[in-house]
C-alpha cells in the first residue's frame, strides 16, 4: 500500500495550509482565495430557482453541456470576443475553469510534450500538465513590464518538442495583462511555429487604466489553433457554481466531451442554467463589480505605497503582486506574521511557482473599508517585528 | 455559423494519445434518436428522474438566498461530509474522519474516476468485474492501468466470488473495483462471500475501490455489506457513493468518497486540480436529502419494488429468464433464446416495439446475450412496455424461444 500518485504540489499546498490555519482564527481578514466576495447577482440566482421550479433541473444534460447554454457562449464570443463559433461543435461546458483547463491540457499534452507557460502562475496548470506527462516550460514575466508576456521571451524559450503556448490574461497572480500588439505577435509566432495556443480569459473583464483585453483567437489564422478557456466564476462571482467553458475546433472539443462521459457525465443543470442566464440575461453588474474592484485596486496601492512596497501596477483581475524583498524576511514568513499577527491572510509568491520567491499576492476581494483595516494591521506588524 | 473551421486543422493533429475515439454513451440506440427515430419508452436511462420533493427545493433556494453561491470547502460542506461520515457508520460501521477521510464529488462517477487514477499505478493490474458500469475500462486505462476483467458467471447470480478474484490474481495486480450492489446486473454480494474477499485483499496486499452507488436501492429487506464493514479491509478500501439514483440528484452530479485518509488525501488533491470543489448547490440539495424527512424515499423505494415485481412477472409469462436484481432500478434480462445478440435484441426491440434497452455487451463480454432494463419509468409506461414487448416476442418468436 505504498507509491500511491502525489498530485499535489508544494505551491497549492502552501495556500491551503495558510487557509486552514486562518479558518482556526477569528476576525481574519481573508484576502488570499480569489473568491469574489460579492454575491452573485439576483437575476441570476432568481434563474436558478425558476429552472428548478419549472422541472429543467430533472434531467441529466449532455456530456458536453446544454445547447441553450452553448448557444449563449457562442453568442457571447461572437459579442465580446470577436470570436465566432460553432455552438453544435465547438463549445463544451466544463465544472469551472479549472475543469476546462485540466482536460484541455489531458486532451492535448502527450508525455514529453513542452508546454510554454508566462511565470509566475497559478499552480493548478502545473498539477494538469504534470499528470498528463508534459513538461513546463517558463517563461519569465517582469515586474517593470507590470507582468506584461514580452514575445521574444517566449521565442527564447520555443523548442522542437514545444507543443503549447498557454497565456493567461489578465493574469492570476500578477494582474499582468498582455497587450494587443504582444497577443499579435505571440499569434504570428505560434502561426511560425505551429504551436497550439491555451488562452485562460477567465478574468477578462476585469482591465483597469487603458489596459485592453483582445481575444487571441479572434485574430486572423488562430482560431484553429487556439482554445479559449472561460467561466462565469470571476466575471459574475459565481464560483460556487461550478460552470466553465472552452471555445476549440471540433476535434479538440469531441476530445474533451470524451474525458467529460468516462469522468463525471456532465456538468450539474442547475449551474448550467444559472450560467445560461448570466450569459444572457443583463450585463451591468459586469460594470459595478469593475467599478468596485478598481476602487478597491486604489485602496490597495496606496496602502502599499504608505508600507513601501514596490508593485508592478496591477492591470487586471483583483489581485496586486507586491514585491516584498525589501522587509528583509522570506516572503513565507511574513504571510505566517501577517496571519498570526495581523489576522490578515494573504499567499506568499511561492505558492505560484519558484519565481514568485519575492512576492506576495493580495487579493482585494473584501470591502473597501476592510482593505483599509488590513492595511493598517499590516503596517502595525511590520513596525512590530520587522526593522525596514 | 459562416465562420466554421474545415478539419482537420492543427487542432486534430494534436489531440493527446489518452483520448479513445470510441465515445461513451449510456446506449448504443443513441443513433436512432439523432435521426429522428422516436423513442417511447425508454427503459434504458442510467439514472433516476423524478421531481425533488418540496423539502430539498426549499433547502436550495435558502441557501441561495442567503448567498451561498461561493466556493465552499475543498473537499465539501462539513455539514455534508459529518452527514455522510454518519450514514457510513450507521449502515455499515464503517467508521471515517468526516474531515479528512470524506469528500464530495461531482457525482458517484467522479469519485470513481479520480479513485482509480490516484490508486492505479502505471502497468499495474486492475481487477474489474465484467460485466461493469461501460466507464470502468476507459477510466482504468486513462490511469494507464491494465483492466482486467474478472467474468462474473450468470449460474453463479453475477456474483463477484473470491475465487474468481485468485484465478485472475497476478504479480501485478494492485487494485480491485467492486460494484455492489452492482450495475447493471442488480447482484449483491454475499456477506459471507465478502468476508472472504476482504480476507484476499489483506492476503494479497490489494486495494479496493468498491462503487456503492447503488445501495439505497436495494429491493424489499435485502441487505448490503459494504466491504469496508470487515477489518480487513476497512483501512485498504475508498467506499464511493452516490445521491443518483433513489435520490433523484443526477443532473445535479453530486456524490462522495470516503476511505482511510492515506488513501483519500491524495484523491482530495487530484479533484481540487481538477474542479476545485463540487457545485455548492448540489451539495445544499444532498445534505437535505441525508438529513430532512426521509418519507419520500420510503415510499420512493416502495414504488420502484412494486415495478421490480411486476415486471420480473411479466418477464416470467413472457419466458424470458433474467437476474434476480437485489436492487430496484435494474433487471438484467437473457436475451439468448431468441437468437439474437444483445445489440441485435435492443434494436429489434426498438424498431418493434419502441422500447428502449441497453444490450449487455456494452457492459463487458459476460454482458452478452442480456440487455438491462431499468424501472425508473411511470408505472403506466413500464406496463405498456411489457404489453408490447410480449406482443413482439409472440408474433417474431411464438412458442419456440
Amino acid at each position: 500500500m505504498t507509491d500511491r500518485k502525489k498530485v499535489s504540489e508544494s505551491g497549492t499546498q502552501m495556500r491551503y495550509r495558510l487557509m486552514e490555519l486562518a479558518a482556526t482564527m477569528d476576525d481574519v481578514i481573508a484576502l488570499g482565495r480569489g473568491d469574489p466576495d460579492l454575491d452573485t447577482p439576483s437575476h441570476i440566482i432568481q434563474a436558478a430557482k425558476e429552472a428548478i421550479r419549472r422541472g429543467l433541473a430533472l434531467e441529466m444534460p449532455p456530456p458536453e453541456g446544454l445547447f441553450e447554454l452553448r448557444l449563449a457562449v457562442a453568442e457571447k464570443l461572437h459579442r465580446d470576443n470577436d470570436v465566432f463559433v460553432d455552438p453544435e461543435t465547438e463549445v463544451m461546458i466544463t465544472t469551472g475553469g479549472q475543469e476546462a483547463l485540466f482536460f484541455t491540457v489531458q486532451a492535448l499534452v502527450n508525455p514529453g510534450d513542452e508546454v510554454l507557460m508566462p511565470h509566475p502562475r497559478y499552480t493548478s496548470y502545473d498539477a494538469a500538465i504534470n499528470i498528463a506527462g508534459g513538461k513546463i516550460v517558463s517563461v519569465p514575466t517582469y515586474e517593470e513590464d507590470h507582468f506584461d508576456l514580452r514575445p521574444e521571451e517566449v521565442e527564447a524559450k520555443i523548442t522542437s518538442r514545444s507543443k503549447v503556448l498557454l497565456l493567461v490574461t489578465p493574469s492570476n497572480p500578477t494582474s499582468g495583462v498582455i497587450s494587443p500588439t504582444n497577443i499579435r505577435r505571440l499569434a504570428e509566432l505560434a502561426q511560425e511555429r505551429d504551436l497550439i495556443v491555451i488562452s485562460d480569459e477567465i478574468y477578462e473583464y476585469y482591465v483597469y487604466d487603458d489596459a485592453q483585453h483582445l481575444s487571441i483567437a479572434s485574430l486572423p489564422g488562430m482560431k484553429e489553433r487556439t482554445v479559449t478557456l472561460n467561466a462565469v466564476s470571476k466575471a459574475y462571482a459565481m464560483t460556487g457554481w461550478r460552470v466553465g467553458y472552452v471555445a476549440a475546433p471540433p476535434p479538440l472539443i469531441a476530445g474533451l466531451r470524451e474525458l467529460k462521459a468516462t469522468v463525471s457525465r456532465a456538468t450539474s443543470v442547475v449551474s448550467q442554467w444559472a450560467a445560461h442566464a448570466a450569459l444572457t440575461g443583463p450585463q451591468d453588474c459586469i460594470a459595478q463589480f469593475r467599478q468596485i474592484y478598481d476602487e478597491r485596486r486604489h485602496v490597495m496601492m496606496a496602502g502599499l505605497d504608505e508600507m513601501g512596497f514596490v508593485y508592478g501596477r496591477p492591470r487586471g483581475a483583483f489581485y496586486v503582486f507586491p514585491n516584498a524583498s525589501s522587509v528583509g524576511l522570506a516572503t513565507e514568513d511574513l504571510c505566517y506574521l501577517f496571519l498570526k499577527e495581523g489576522h490578515v491572510l494573504i499567499f506568499p509568491g511561492t505558492a505560484f511557482g519558484e519565481s514568485g520567491s519575492k512576492y506576495l499576492r493580495i487579493s482585494f476581494l473584501a470591502p473597501k473599508e476592510r482593505l483599509q483595516e488590513a492595511v493598517a494591521r499590516m503596517k502595525r506588524t511590520l513596525e512590530k517585528h520587522v526593522q525596514q | 455559423m459562416n465562420n466554421a473551421t474545415s478539419s482537420p486543422g492543427p487542432m486534430a493533429a494534436a489531440i493527446a494519445r489518452r483520448i479513445e475515439r470510441q465515445p461513451l454513451t449510456d446506449s448504443s440506440l443513441g443513433w436512432l434518436k439523432e435521426i429522428g427515430f422516436e423513442v417511447t419508452l425508454d427503459l434504458a436511462g442510467e439514472y433516476g428522474v423524478g421531481v425533488l420533493p418540496e423539502n430539498v427545493i426549499q433547502a436550495v433556494e435558502k441557501a441561495l438566498d442567503v448567498g451561498e453561491t461561493h466556493y465552499t470547502d475543498r473537499p465539501g460542506l462539513p455539514a455534508l461530509r459529518q452527514a455522510v461520515a454518519q450514514k457510513l457508520a450507521g449502515e455499515q460501521g464503517f467508521t471515517v474522519d468526516p474531515a479528512t477521510e470524506v469528500i464530495i464529488s461531482c457525482g458517484g462517477q467522479e469519485g470513481m474516476y479520480l479513485a482509480l487514477q490516484v490508486l492505479a499505478q502505471p502497468g499495474c493490474e486492475v481487477l474489474i468485474p465484467d460485466p461493469r458500469p461501460a466507464f470502468l475500462s476507459k477510466a482504468v486505462r486513462q490511469a494507464r492501468g491494465v483492466p482486467v476483467p474478472v467474468p462474473l458467471q450468470a449460474e453463479e447470480g453475477f456474483e463477484m466470488k473470491a475465487s474468481r478474484i485468485v484465478e485472475h490474481l497476478t504479480g501485478k495486480t494492485r487494485l480491485l473495483v467492486l460494484s455492489n450492489p452492482s450495475n447493471p446486473t442488480g447482484a449483491v454480494i454475499s456477506a459471507e462471500e465478502m468476508a472472504r474477499i476482504a480476507a484476499l485483499a489483506q492476503e494479497y496486499d490489494l486495494l479496493i475501490v468498491s462503487d456503492e452507488s447503488l445501495d439505497e436501492s436495494l429491493a424489499g429487506d435485502v441487505r448490503h455489506r459494504s466491504v469496508a464493514s470487515f477489518s480487513e479491509a476497512a483501512r485498504r478500501t475508498v467506499v464511493v457513493g452516490s445521491f443518483s439514483r433513489l435520490h433523484s440528484l443526477a443532473s445535479w452530479r453530486v456524490g462522495y468518497f470516503a476511505g482511510p485518509r492515506s488513501l483519500v488525501q491524495p484523491i482530495r488533491d487530484l479533484k481540487q486540480a481538477m474542479t476545485i470543489c463540487t457545485s455548492a448547490m448540489a451539495q445544499y440539495a444532498a445534505l437535505e436529502v441525508l438529513t430532512g424527512p426521509q418519507g419520500w424515499l420510503k415510499q420512493r423505494r416502495a414504488t420502484l419494488d412494486a415495478k421490480r415485481a411486476y415486471v420480473l412477472k411479466a418477464l416470467d409469462k413472457m419466458g424470458l429468464p433474467h437476474s434476480r436484481p437485489a436492487v430496484t432500478p435494474y433487471v438484467f434480462v437473457d436475451v439468448r433464446g431468441t437468437g439474437l445478440s444483445s445489440e441485435e435484441f435492443s434494436t429489434w426491440l426498438l424498431a418493434e416495439s419502441r422500447v428502449a434497452v441497453v444490450p449487455g455487451s456494452q457492459f463487458g463480454l459476460q454482458g452478452e446475450g442480456y440487455v438491462r432494463f431499468s424501472l425508473w419509468s411511470a408505472f403506466s409506461e413500464l406496463e405498456q412496455a411489457m404489453r408490447r414487448m410480449k406482443w413482439a416476442l409472440d408474433r417474431a418468436f411464438g412458442g419456440g424461444r
